[in-house]
């Protein structure tokens, strides 16, 4: 019944294409995946913000957890036709297993550091992504001055936001939330704000926060 | 045929057309100016404002069902002196009536929004939300006891500059009794229904879908409920109704003024399609033209039922 939200995974401004990626997760991406080539969609958007876009000295660090992935492709796909320096880009990126590495197709494509993990050890990394971030951390190949873009499961997101304050880095996350209106007036897909007695709706002031700015 | 009428007269208020939006489903208004004309509505009715500020509940706040939505947002709003500072001022001008719902926990609560906003020229009329649990009685909801429900109008009608609507909760026994001391209580109106006791759990979690375990049932799940509410009371009341629940188009808002509505409200709809209010007017003009009806007003209860 209600609309549902994607981000935003690929965009031809050329061509005025838009492409979305996600999973079948429930009905309402099970209807959706059985939309035909010429079928008409109700859209409703762009709705929020988007990420900021790194500083051309920044280095920065795109952590992708599954569904995570579309949103954190289009800021490193920008980032490299925008003039930025693409070795200044590390891209981890978490799936449950091998399966799913049609999921990152283009980001490989990027001429950026890719790094993968998967959950059952079966391509790249055995673990969690998080771990994976831990591992770089502690190599030192992620040095102090990253800042950090991430987007995933909340779970993940909130052990990415106490590494982001343990190593005092800049940090944004793209929250995912169930959105009944996407347009800021049902109040249903907020999200605590950090230090106040508030929510933030995650529709109109997201769903890009500064880490400090929320409480997962 | 000259062109039909879509005006509707509720407590001495003229209303462009009978299509309002349901308080909850249209924030202060300002969040839907992008999306519509805000001028073409018959009314805006403003999401329920207290006392003080509140919060509202933790998330998940909301969750999808069979044909409708549980919500459990906890009223969160900015609070009645915010209200009159920072959102009363958007809605001065519109070019639509404006309803202000106002919600307590007490008596006192309504008491003390309803003297904050009297004077106010932007206001048109106040909605007042009775489906609120009573902290100082038994904790039931004001809407659920005729006595505790005709002493809270009363109260509240004796300080009220404007005309006054209470919105009447479905759960309870008898609507009608309700809605019958209301009246009596000197409610120039009445609006219902409002949202509908409901619950979800996840079979595979075990998990309730709400933060707040219990919630409020909205959309085209209780649109039979609403309309039996609407008739039922609209058989024993003489002031006018406005209806509430499910509506999603204009064949719905006809159903509702055949079974005795003097207008409608719009709720859980605008979270789908932001324009179904635009969009239901049109239709509404197109279906008087098109049936040779002169005035909306000819609709009203006259449901067939032999």
């Amino acid at each position: 019944m209600f609309r549902r939200a994607f981000s935003i995974y690929d965009y031809d401004p050329e061509n005025d294409v838009v492409d979305i990626l996600y999973k079948v997760v429930g009905k309402g991406t099970r209807l959706l995946s059985k939309i035909q080539a010429n079928n008409i969609l109700d859209v409703l958007g762009p709705i929020g913000n988007g990420f900021p876009l790194p500083g051309k000295d920044d280095r920065s660090v795109l952590i992708a957890g599954g569904v995570g992935v579309p949103p954190l492709y289009l800021l490193a796909k920008q980032c490299c036709t925008g003039g930025f320096d693409p070795q200044r880009l590390t891209f981890l990126c978490g799936l449950t297993s091998e399966s799913e590495i049609p999921m990152v197709a283009r980001v490989k494509t990027l001429p950026i550091s890719f790094y993968l993990s998967t959950d059952d050890g079966s391509a790249g990394f055995h673990g969690f992504v998080t771990s994976l971030f831990e591992q770089k951390l502690a190599d030192g190949d992620i040095r102090d001055d990253y800042v950090i873009y991430t987007c995933g499961p909340e779970p993940m997101l909130a052990v990415v936001q106490q590494l982001a304050r343990k190593h005092n880095k800049r940090c944004y996350l793209s929250l995912e939330s169930v959105m009944p209106c996407g347009v800021g007036t049902c109040l249903g897909c907020v999200v605590k704000k950090a230090g106040e007695n508030k929510y933030l709706r995650v529709c109109r002031e997201g769903p890009v926060f500064d880490s400090q700015e929320v409480e997962l | 045929m000259s062109a039909p009428n879509l005006k509707v007269t509720i407590a001495g208020i003229e209303f462009a057309n009978p299509i309002l939006t349901a308080s909850g489903t249209f924030g202060y208004g300002e969040e839907f100016n992008e999306f519509i004309d805000l001028s073409r509505l018959g009314g805006i009715v403003t999401k329920s404002i207290t006392r003080y500020e509140r919060m509202g509940h933790p998330p998940p706040r909301t969750a999808e069902t069979a044909s409708g939505m549980l919500n459990a947002i906890g009223l969160a709003n900015v609070g009645v002196d915010i209200y009159i500072e920072e959102k009363l001022p958007f809605l001065r001008n519109l070019g639509c009536r404006i309803i202000v719902n106002v919600a307590g926990f007490e008596i006192e609560d309504y008491l003390y929004v309803i003297d904050k906003l009297n004077g106010h020229p932007e206001i048109d009329m106040i909605e007042l939300n009775i489906s609120c649990p009573n902290v100082k009685g038994d904790g039931l909801e004001f809407s659920s006891n005729p006595e505790i429900a005709y002493d809270c109008v009363h109260k509240v009608k004796q300080v009220c500059d404007f005309p006054l609507m209470p919105k009447l909760s479905p759960n309870v026994s008898d609507i009608k009794v309700i809605a019958k001391a209301c009246e009596e209580a000197g409610a120039d109106a009445l609006s219902m229904i409002n949202t509908l006791f409901g619950m979800a759990i996840d079979p595979f979690t075990r998990k309730v879908r709400l933060s707040n375990i219990v919630g409020g049932l909205s959309g085209p799940a209780i649109k039979p409920t609403a309309l039996a509410a609407v008739y039922k009371a609209a058989a024993v009341v003489k002031i006018p109704i406005i209806g509430i629940g499910g509506i999603m188009d204009y064949r719905d808002v006809i159903e509702f003024l055949l079974a005795g509505a003097t207008a409608v409200q719009f709720g859980t709809a605008n979270f789908i399609q932001p324009d179904c209010t635009i969009k239901a007017i049109d239709n509404l003009y197109k279906y008087l033209l098109e049936n040779s009806i002169e005035d909306i007003n000819d609709l009203i209860g006259k449901v067939i039922t032999t």
